[in-house]
């Protein structure tokens, strides 16, 4: 009886974290409890939150590329080219992911750079690359029927170059939407 | 006298043997999907994983918990054998792909359901920033295969190392897991009802227009809103009512079709195969599976098994 006792117990606190974790309560916690949380969800997925496509659908969000060999020519690229469309979605959140990191001064350099990086490995003839994450922006359907058409919009923009090891930082520009 | 039982009764209640064939039936299916992924994405692996790959292991740091172990941290861990990082991630990458394997065949399930649970999670640790829904379920219902006891049917073991008198499993395990499949569901319909755009057909218009998931041109939507509208609604109904109609034995044949019926069209529509494969599985092994003991097991059974072996 002790150990049914344990058991259902253990059962109920788990589902009580799992409705804590898909009510977003569990993010909210601070302290040792939060992170003990935090760390039970991560193991167990009990504290998941399932707000998928919700409340709205999110943008997508991409990185293109510029790039440019010393003889002058340039070809264009995004991560998903040439890529499945499961590895294609991965790297779309990657790249989002990377957007919300950005808009910390001491870290976008660092993930642009990464990402200028791994072009440049890809492409030993380019010496020069420029990396644009952007955004997708879908008109509502009654703008559609007005003639309004989607579109890519550009949110960080920064150009590197190769020295003898690694991509150099140029410049880099932002536009906020 | 009765009052005072009751909880007795209630304890009692969750420790019913019911068939372990459910259990079973995402023992071998969810490894399955997990290994026919693995195999789609394995060219990519490198790249999203890898120390040298797109995000390198220095800054995938920054994203993850620090106390959840990713590939990083068990590929350093075999570096004092004189094992490289990429030969590490082939070699941890090979041990999941094996523990998947032998969980979907049963050898030795609570080791080979540890490894995959546990290289799974390490994989969506290190990958934290390309992950998205279909891994945190998958590593949910891993840790169940793990905890619970998924190995009593279905297996490639003898016949003595399985006897008829454990094909059963306390009813509350199987609760556990459909009551957090209720609550994902639930969850997911009430954000979305939350928003206007899940009312209006908007949700459903910008979800298939987005070229991540676009599979087909249905910019002619626009002209017919009712369309995307009516689906928006669906999708509120299913999801919301799963957690309740999924139960009743009236509707849950009604409800499993409808679940399968919405996760075909997220499949066809938006291209999400993986994720439509894994929530249809889930339904079908959790609710479409019966229960109910076989009657050739029924009468050997006696005493039910403890849930956690």
């Amino acid at each position: 009886m002790g150990k049914r006792l344990l058991l259902v117990a253990a059962f109920s606190c788990h589902l009580a974290v799992v409705v804590a974790g898909a009510a977003e309560l569990t993010t909210r916690l601070d302290g040792p409890v939060g992170r003990g949380l935090r760390f039970y969800d991560a193991l167990s997925g009990a504290g998941d939150s399932y707000s998928f496509f919700a409340p709205s659908v999110g943008p997508q969000f991409q990185a293109r590329f510029t790039l440019s060999t010393p003889q002058g020519a340039r070809s264009e690229e995004t991560l998903e080219t040439g890529k499945s469309r499961e590895v294609g979605l991965r790297l779309g959140n990657l790249t989002g992911e990377i957007y919300i990191v950005a808009r910390r001064d001491d870290l976008r350099r660092a993930f642009l750079g990464a990402l200028a990086a791994n072009r440049l490995g890809a492409h030993p003839e380019a010496n020069l690359v420029q990396v644009n994450v952007e955004e997708w922006v879908m008109p509502t359907m009654a703008e559609h029927r007005l003639g309004a058409r989607p579109c890519w919009r550009s949110l960080y923009e920064a150009s590197f170059v190769r020295t003898s090891y690694e991509a150099t930082f140029v410049r880099t520009s932002m536009s906020r939407p | 006298m009765r009052l005072r039982e009751a909880p007795a009764l209630a304890i009692d209640a969750c420790f019913r043997a019911v068939s372990v064939r459910p259990l079973a039936g995402l023992r071998v299916g969810l490894p399955l999907l997990l290994l026919v992924h693995l195999a789609w994405v394995s060219s990519d692996l490198l790249s999203l994983h890898g120390g040298n790959g797109i995000i390198p292991w220095e800054l995938t740091g920054l994203l993850r918990d620090p106390w959840v172990p990713g590939l990083p941290t068990l590929a350093s861990a075999l570096l004092p054998l004189g094992i490289s990082a990429p030969t590490a991630i082939t070699f941890l990458l090979s041990c999941y792909a094996g523990g998947l394997l032998a969980l979907a065949l049963g050898f030795h399930t609570r080791v080979s359901a540890f490894l995959a649970w546990g290289l799974h999670l390490a994989l969506i640790t290190s990958g934290s920033a390309s992950v998205y829904g279909v891994d945190q379920l998958a590593n949910t219902f891993l840790f169940y295969l793990l905890v619970f006891p998924s190995g009593r049917a279905w297996t490639f073991q003898s016949r003595s190392a399985s006897p008829r008198r454990e094909k059963t499993i306390p009813v509350g395990c199987l609760r556990v897991m459909q009551a957090h499949l209720c609550v994902v569901y639930l969850a997911a319909g009430l954000f979305k009802a939350m928003g206007r755009q899940w009312w209006n057909g908007e949700a459903i218009w910008q979800v298939v227009s987005q070229p991540a998931f676009r599979t087909f041109d249905l910019g002619s939507l626009a002209r017919h809103p009712w369309i995307p509208t009516l689906a928006g609604w669906v999708t509120l109904v299913v999801e919301i009512g799963y957690a309740f109609l999924i139960w009743p034995r009236r509707t849950r044949r009604a409800w499993v079709l409808a679940a399968m019926g919405l996760h075909l069209g997220v499949g066809l529509f938006m291209g999400l195969v993986f994720f439509s494969s894994v929530m249809v599985l889930l339904t079908c092994s959790l609710f479409l599976i019966p229960e109910e003991i076989q009657k050739e097991v029924q009468e050997v059974e006696t005493v039910p098994e403890p849930a956690v072996a």
